[in-house]
This record gives structure tokens, sequence and C-alpha cells, in this order.
């Protein structure tokens, strides 16, 4: 169990977080006990690869999982108000509203049968609080001056997202727009109702580089220019590099290694997050390592102890048979690691030795990945 | 460009047995379907075990009893008698038989036809494609009473001459299915890798892509099997498919009109067997293809 | 010195949309593309979306035929292949996508799927077995992956089985698309590696197509990096991330999101190129880069380059010609080794 040091007056905390699916073959125990925050300004980015909960982190955050057949347990907490004491149609005006959300995908997320200046209009006076029924809807929606108005805001976020030629583009569908542009205009979407919260889900991953790189810069201005948080996710550690303040790394549904930007890129303490920047191919040479042996645990017959020990280099009988203890190394930088921990004699993960034996491992093994 | 879509989205991977309880729930979660279901099942059964079940199994060929001719649903004869005295429950189920035949056998003939015609117009391509599809227009644009009518006055108007007639029609539906789904496989990459392995066209057309086309296929079959019974009873009953005094559903329906409204139970009971039938096909279909429209899609 | 495996020279490959009543230009997938590569050797093919890299390699083993230009495939010219030629090719020949999971038919299990190349060689039926299990062995899967379904694998166990199936006819080519663009880092690193082992054991050579540019740096002997149909920038791998020349290597080398401060001294200055990606329905005339260059001169927009030799490289701008002027500012931008003081490795 982590003890955050929580940035005061965060605006996401997420405190104790589980989550677990009922699923055919068993229960699956996906995410245990997470614990985030996102400070009011501050990029926070959860880095994991494919398989280690962080969507379904998100998607807990965010309220949106059906439960049954989740479980969800833990309390986040934003501006200050427990989410779980509010009701369903207040949850979801708090999406819309004090939480933006960009998705991954921008070609699906976009309605293909509106225009996209209908869409986001229909957000900038639909969006968040509309506590109204259906007569006024119809009045507003109806309403001359006000959807005017909000067509007129939607232009102007979309000049703010660095949409080439705005007037075009909101006459347009969104197959007729580029990826770039339609990644473009998800984030004008979550920003029209002045979120104090953005949560973006791997954005611009499925775009080319080129284009990827500018929507990562868009999203640097934006944040100087907004002081929004942003809660990211993404499984590119060079791109968490790019933005964020503080980074989480995630495997196994658990938060194994958390610190500044700085920490986790000049001293890695979690032998998983050393592997994996190991692994990463370089441009200066050719010294990409060999990658992380194993697969990604089954959530519904994990691992006993430490959910890597499968796989990590250091394993031995103790990460087999309790669970890994947190390990603090500075006010914000933490790991859960046996081998960290001050009275362990096993020896202490550092890049180096981790990136050793990881290359020496290259046998066929019978759990290949 | 997306690199990510393929990316495995599932936390927990389905194991096989899980994605076969789902399409089981699939297919039961809606009640008609099991009501389908029953209904054919039952029916089968009742055909095929007709000669040990039925109470009067010699009434089925050349039987009379004018003595117990029109008599109205009883204990002994639940379903009553017809005009020459026989009983209308045994004829029913052994009628069921010669439906279920018709059907078997104009989809043993059509299915076959049509889908080796599909595969090979869909996956060939070209003018291979263009020259089967043409002929299939063809023959789809022969309605199958006519055709049904036409053949049956050069030959014979047996049971046998109409199952020619309609297998000779009902290929076309099957050879079209069958080559728009193979047509739309061919560029699936797993073709291609096949194809690029060296496997031979025909490997290729019935192991790589029949298999991805059965879930469609045995939907239309089942949906088919009530068309197909339906067509028959109304060969029959014009009098170009079963011939009296065999009991053909359609047939006993036609015998039986002249003896409305006094002793309707020798044509209304046939008829309600006719529409049992194909209502029982129908939603067992509608069963099916809830039950793979998902499974396609995984 | 011998011939290389694999001579392609001015490919072409564009695509005819029009209908009947229209007349669209042609998508000019390919359009001018040439490139050798040696026997045991990996070329590095980069590209984003529309740079024509899949077409390429899709010309080559004959999934799409070519409008132009020639493939000259172990000396023998295999541009336009006879069905004879095909079959041959198709032993000497292989190729991997970047989908795992849509090479794979869902309805087969794995030993089904691997047995159809070997079946298809005329290999007997007790040898296919023992193949089978030998050919998993050589990609780091045990036998309990024979009667698995592939929704039953994971992206990198099936990657595994799409290259055992590949390297069962014995190939001497191997054409990778995107091998390992769906996969994580983790996993990519792993299946890199066994390339890299099977190269050796086998004496591979590999077409590695991709848009991870770093991924190329660590793998490819030599790199050619695509941009719209064309080949841009040509030559050792080494030479041209340490001295990259033109402008659009430059700005994907920019673009890269790196991971510590040596990555980032390797990156170049330059501003990344404007706007996006033009169709390759609509190229642009002259040098296709020109409307989103940082570098274009009116010259750009007029004058298509052709490829001119640089160092050990062949570099398609016209700021590298013999006579250019206007192009100071590209031409003497330091490069990343010089201006991090403490040299590569």
């Amino acid at each position: 169990m982590t003890t955050e040091p929580v940035p005061d007056d965060p605006i996401l905390e997420v405190s104790d977080l589980s989550v677990g699916f009922d699923g055919f073959d068993g229960y699956a125990d996906v995410v245990s006990d997470v614990n985030l925050s996102v400070g009011p300004g501050e990029v926070v980015t959860i880095v994991g690869e494919t398989g280690c909960g962080k969507s379904v982190t998100t998607k807990a955050i965010t309220g949106l999982l059906e439960e049954p057949p989740a479980h969800v347990s833990g309390t986040v907490t934003f501006d200050g108000t427990d989410l779980s004491e509010l009701s369903e149609e207040e949850r979801a005006a708090l999406n819309g509203d004090g939480i933006g959300m960009v998705f991954q995908d921008p070609m699906s997320s976009l309605n293909p049968v509106f225009e996209l200046g209908e869409q986001l209009t229909d957000t900038a006076q639909f969006g968040g609080e509309n506590p109204d029924g259906p007569l006024s809807y119809l009045r507003r929606r109806f309403s001359r001056d006000q959807r005017a108005d909000a067509r007129a805001r939607a232009r102007d976020l979309l000049e703010q997202v660095q949409m080439p030629d705005p007037e075009a583009a909101m006459e347009s569908y969104p197959n007729e727009l580029s990826g770039g542009m339609c990644q473009r205009a998800l984030v004008a979407q979550a920003l029209l109702n002045e979120p104090d919260l953005l949560i973006a889900d791997e954005p611009g991953t499925a775009l080319d580089v080129t284009i990827h790189d500018k929507i990562l810069s868009l999203l640097s201005d934006l944040i100087s220019d907004r002081g929004m948080s942003i809660l990211m996710i993404t499984h590119n550690l060079g791109v968490a590099r790019e933005l964020s303040d503080r980074i989480y790394i995630m495997y196994g549904g658990r938060i194994v290694e958390s610190g500044t930007t700085t920490e986790i890129f000049e001293q890695p303490k979690h032998p998983y997050t050393q592997g994996l920047l190991a692994s990463m191919p370089r441009l200066s040479d050719d010294s990409m390592g060999s990658g992380i042996d194993g697969s990604v645990p089954e959530y519904v017959d994990p691992p006993e102890g430490c959910r890597f020990h499968p796989r990590c280099p250091y394993a031995d009988e103790s990460c087999r048979s309790q669970e890994p203890p947190t390990v603090r190394f500075s006010q914000t930088a933490s790991a859960e690691c046996v081998r960290h921990a001050p009275d362990d004699l096993g020896p202490e993960p550092t890049m180096g030795e981790t990136r050793q034996r990881l290359d020496a491992a290259v046998q066929p093994e019978e759990d290949s990945v | 460009m997306s690199t990510d879509t393929s990316r495995l989205n599932r936390i927990v991977s389905p194991s096989q047995r899980e994605l076969w309880y789902r399409s089981y729930k699939r297919f039961a979660s809606q009640p008609m379907s099991i009501v389908g279901a029953t209904i054919v099942i039952g029916i089968i059964l009742t055909a095929i075990f007709a000669p040990y079940v039925a109470p009067y199994p010699e009434h089925i060929g050349k039987y009379t009893n004018f003595a117990n001719a029109y008599a109205a649903p009883s204990l002994e004869h639940p379903l009553g008698t017809d005009d020459v005295g026989r009983d209308v429950l045994t004829r029913v189920m052994f009628g069921y038989r010669l439906s279920l035949l018709l059907a078997a056998a104009v989809l043993g003939i059509g299915v076959p036809i049509g889908v080796m015609l599909g595969l090979i117009a869909g996956y060939t391509g070209g003018w291979v494609d263009a020259a089967i599809m043409r002929v299939t227009d063809t023959f789809l644009a022969l309605p199958p009473l006519v055709l049904a009518l036409a053949i049956a006055s050069v030959f014979e108007p047996t049971l046998e001459i109409a199952i020619f007639a309609v297998a000779s029609l009902w290929w076309t539906w099957y050879a079209r299915l069958t080559r728009g789904l193979a047509a739309s496989q061919r560029d699936e990459e797993y073709v291609q890798a096949a194809e690029l392995a060296g496997a031979g066209r025909i490997h290729i057309m019935l192991r790589e892509i029949l298999p991805n086309c059965l879930s469609p296929l045995l939907v239309k079959m089942t949906l088919d099997a009530g068309i197909v019974i339906l067509t028959g009873a109304s060969l029959s009953f014009i009098g170009l498919g079963v011939q009296p005094p065999r009991p053909g559903l359609g047939t006993m329906v036609a015998s039986g009109t002249e003896f409305l409204p006094q002793s309707w139970w020798i044509s209304i009971f046939p008829g309600f067997a006719i529409f049992l039938l194909v209502l029982g096909f129908n939603m067992l279909g509608d069963g099916l293809r809830d039950m793979f429209d998902v499974e396609v899609e995984q | 010195m011998t011939a290389p495996l694999l001579a392609v020279d001015d490919l072409q490959k564009h695509f005819d949309t029009s209908g009947w009543f229209d007349n669209k230009p042609p998508v000019r997938a390919v359009d001018g593309v040439s490139f050798e590569i040696n026997q045991g050797e990996t070329l590095g093919l980069i590209g984003e979306s529309g740079s024509g890299k899949s077409t390429i390699a899709k010309c080559i083993i004959g999934i799409h035929q070519a409008t132009g230009g020639r493939i000259r495939f172990q000396g023998e010219e295999v541009t336009q292949q006879t069905d004879k030629q095909l079959k041959r090719i198709r032993s000497e020949m292989q190729m991997v996508f970047q989908d795992p999971t849509s090479c794979l038919n869902p309805r087969r299990t794995i030993r089904k799927t691997l047995h159809v190349p070997l079946k298809a060689t005329g290999v007997s039926k007790n040898e296919r077995d023992r193949r089978v299990e030998e050919l998993l062995e050589l990609v780091g899967l045990n036998d309990e992956y024979l009667h698995k379904y592939p929704h039953e694998l994971s992206g990198g166990q099936k990657q595994r089985v799409n290259i055992a199936r590949a390297i069962s006819v014995e190939p001497s080519l191997l054409l990778l698309d995107e091998p390992t663009s769906a996969l994580d880092v983790s996993v990519q690193a792993k299946i890199v590696t066994l390339l890299e082992q099977l190269q050796d054991e086998l004496d591979l050579t590999y077409l590695f197509i991709t848009h991870d540019l770093s991924l190329v740096r660590n793998f490819a002997d030599q790199t050619a990096v695509m941009y719209l149909g064309e080949i841009q920038e040509y030559g050792d791998t080494v030479q041209i991330f340490e001295q990259p020349r033109h402008p659009y290597t430059r700005a994907l080398m920019s673009a890269i999101p790196v991971t510590d401060k040596r990555e980032q001294a390797y990156k170049p200055d330059d501003a990344n190129v404007d706007g996006e990606i033009p169709s390759p329905q609509n190229v642009p005339s002259g040098c296709r880069l020109h409307p989103r260059c940082p570098h274009s001169t009116e010259q750009c927009a007029e004058e298509r380059p052709t490829p001119c030799a640089v160092d050990s490289a062949e570099v398609r701008c016209l700021a590298y010609e013999e006579d250019a002027s206007g192009f100071e500012g590209l031409r003497t931008q330091p490069s990343p080794v010089a201006s991090d003081g403490s040299g590569s490795e």
C-alpha cells in the first residue's frame, strides 16, 4: 500500500482503488490498491503496456465501468468531492464538465453521420450541466442565438487547437478529416466546457509520428496557457517524458513505481521500469535490450506475491511468498520491490545490472511472450 | 495509419469453454429461440419415430373405413378422421416425414452445389466470377412455382419431381451468399498468408474460407428449411407434389378444403402442422443468427 | 562482388481509381523506387502512412503487379511474374504482416496453420508434425501451442507463429511489414532479438518495413526513408543517423519522443514539417515535400529532385545538388554527433 505524498490540494485523488471482474472462468482481480493523485496544473502520466490495467483504472475513475460485472472499491475524489456520493446523472454531468476526456482512436470517437460543427456545437450547448427536461432542450436546441453562440465558441476552440481552416473543418464530416484533424477536434471537444482536469488516453498514438509530435506540442501549449491538469495514459515512455511532471508505472494492475519525470528516467528503481527502458530502441546507438521474458499475468489466476516475479531477473522466494513492500526514495519517488527494502540481502536492481541479466536470459523459454 | 488497432484490449482472454458458453447464452437469451428449437426437435423426433409412435400407421396407405369417416376429434382420434376414415393425427405425423424429407433433399442437393459455385466465383474473381454470377442471376429470375408447373407438365407430377424442381432453383441463393462471403475473405490477410505459403486453391477455398462462412450458411439453411417446406406444401396443394394417398401436408389441406366448414379438422390440422413447422424453423433460425452475429465479430 | 539478393530498379505502382464516368488521377503509391539488399543483410524501409512502403513489399512478393520498373531476385527478373516463377519465388521469399491476428485463420489451430506451407512444399505427413515442432522451438514456443486457437495467444506469441510459418519453407528473403507495430515495447524487443538470431542461424536477408525510426537504427544495416512513394534518403544506417541530410529524415528524427539527454542531443534542431501528409493521389509538384518543408524554395516547387550522392548516402533533395543555392540553412546544420561532444557509443 503506497502512502502517496499528496500534492497540496489535489484536483484528483485516488485511494486504494481496486477493480475486479466477474468472469466465466472465475473472478479476475485486475486492479489492486492503486493510489494516485493529480495536483492543479500538473501533468501526470500512467505508463504501462497492454494488459496492465491502465484503461480499467481510467474507466473506474470516470465511472464508466458497469457494475456488475465489475466490482470497484476505493475512493475517487475530484476537487474535494467523493465521487461515490454523486448520483449517476451528477457523475455523467461531471464527465462533461469538470473532467474532459480525450480517447484513443480519433476516427472512431466522432459520430460519422454528423458534421463536426454540429457535434461540437451540441457539446458546447449541452455538455456539462443539463438538468432540464425535453421541452427546455428543444427550446435551447432551436434557439438561434444560443446555437450561434455555442457554434462560435466551438469555432474559437478549433482555432486554439491549431486546426487548419477551422471553418471548413466545422462543415466537414469526420471521415473527410485526417487523423490529426480528428484528434485536434477531440481535444477541442474535451475543452469546450473548460474542464479542470483533462484525461487523455493514448492521445495521438494511432497517428503518424510527425503528426503525433504536433499533437503533443499542442497539449503542451494548452497546459501552459490554461493551467489545466492532465492525467495522461500511454504505453510510450518517451511520450511520457516529453509532457509529464510525474509518472506512475503500472504493471499487473498495480502501481509498481512512481516519481517525478527526472527521477524515473535518471534513476529508475523497479526492475520492470528498468527493463522497459532497456527495451526501447535508441536513436544514438544500437544498444536496444532484448526485452522482458514472459507475458502479462492472467488476472483470473495471478502470480502470488509480487505480480512481476515470474518475469523478474531478481526474483527469489521472498518475491513469491509475500506482497512487495513499498520503498520510498524521496518525497515523490517510490517503488514496490522487496529488493529495495533496507533489510533485503539480494542485489539492488540498477539499470546496468537489470540490462545484463535480461540480455543473458535470451534462451527459448517455456513461457515465452 | 492505425498501429494500435490490434493491441489486445482484453484484460481477461476468454477460454474456448467460455466462448461456447457465451454463444449458448446469446442463443438462449431470446425465449423464442428455445421455443423454436423445441418445436423443430420435437417434430423431427416425431417424424423419425412416426412408424412406432403413430396410433394407426396403416392409415397412410390405401386404407378406407367409411364407417368412421368424418369423425370429429375424440380420444381415439385426437385430430379426427378424414373423408375415407383415416386418422388425421397419424397422417400428419407421416406428413411431417415427407416435408422434412423434402427439405433435406432440396437443401442436400442445392446447398453443396450453390456453395461450391459460390466459393469458386468469389475466390477466383474475374470472368469466372462474372460467368457464374450471370448464370445464377438467370436462374434467380425464374419463379419456383412456375418452373415447377412447367417441369411437372412435362414429366409426371410427383414428390420427386417437386424436389428436383425446387432444388434446381434453390442453389442460386447459396451461390450468391457464398460468393459474397468468399469475395470479402479473399483480401483477408490469413488468406494471403496461406497463398504465400503455397497453399493450392482447393485448400484455400475449403479449408480457409469455407469454415469462416459456416455460420451465415447455417442460419440461412435453417430459415430456408421453413420456406422450402412451404414451397413444397404449396406445390402439393396445387396438385404438383405429393400425390394422394400419400400423406403430404399440402395435399391434405387441398383435399380437405371441400369439407370445410363442417369437417374442418381434415383441412385445418394439416395446415396448422405446416404452420407450426415453418414457425419453428423461423424462430430457430433467428436464434442461430443472434448467436452467430457476435461470434463472427470475435 | 556477388550480385545483391534483391535489386529493385525504378519500381512504380500506380493504382487506377477511375470509374467509368470519372477520370481521377491514379494513386501513385510507389513512384520510382530503387534499392539493393545483399545476402544476409537487413534493409530498413521507413515511412509514414501513404509512403508506399507496404506496396513495395507486396509488389516484390507478387500480391500486386508493378506498373513500372524492374525487380530482380537472385539474379532473375521477376517483375511480371509468371505462375511458375511465382511458385519458385514463394519458396524462396516470404512475408510477415503487421497485424498478427488477421494473418491467422481464427478457425484453425496453430498446428493446422503451420501445416499449410509444409504441405505445399511437399513435406510428407509424418515429417510435418516433426517439422512443426522444430519450427516452434526455433521461435521460442513450446508444443502446448500446437492445439491452441489464435485467440488464445498473445500478440507476441501470434507473431512468433507467423514468423515460424514464414521460415518453414526455408526462404532466403523475408519481407517484414511492420512486424512489431502492434506489439508492446518489451515484446517488440524480444521479437527483434529473435529475428536477429534467426538471421544468423539461417542466413536470412530482411527487408524490414516500419514507421519507427529508432527500431531501424538498432536492427538494419542499410536504411531507406520513404515519403509519398519515393525514397528520400538511402544509405548506411549509422551514417544516416549520425548525419541525417534530407529535411524529411531530420523531421522524423526530431519528432521522436526519447528517454534521455543523450538521445535528445541526437535529435536535429529543425522544426518539424508543417501540415498533413497529402494523399498519394494528389502529389505536390516538383519535390513532394515542398509544401511542408521548412527549407523549401521556389525551385523546390518546380523541379523534381533526383537522388544525389552525399558521402555514402543518396539524398533526394535539391539542396544537395551540384549548383544548389539558397539552402544554407539546411546544409550547415550541425550533425548530432558533433553537437554532443562525447561522441557515440
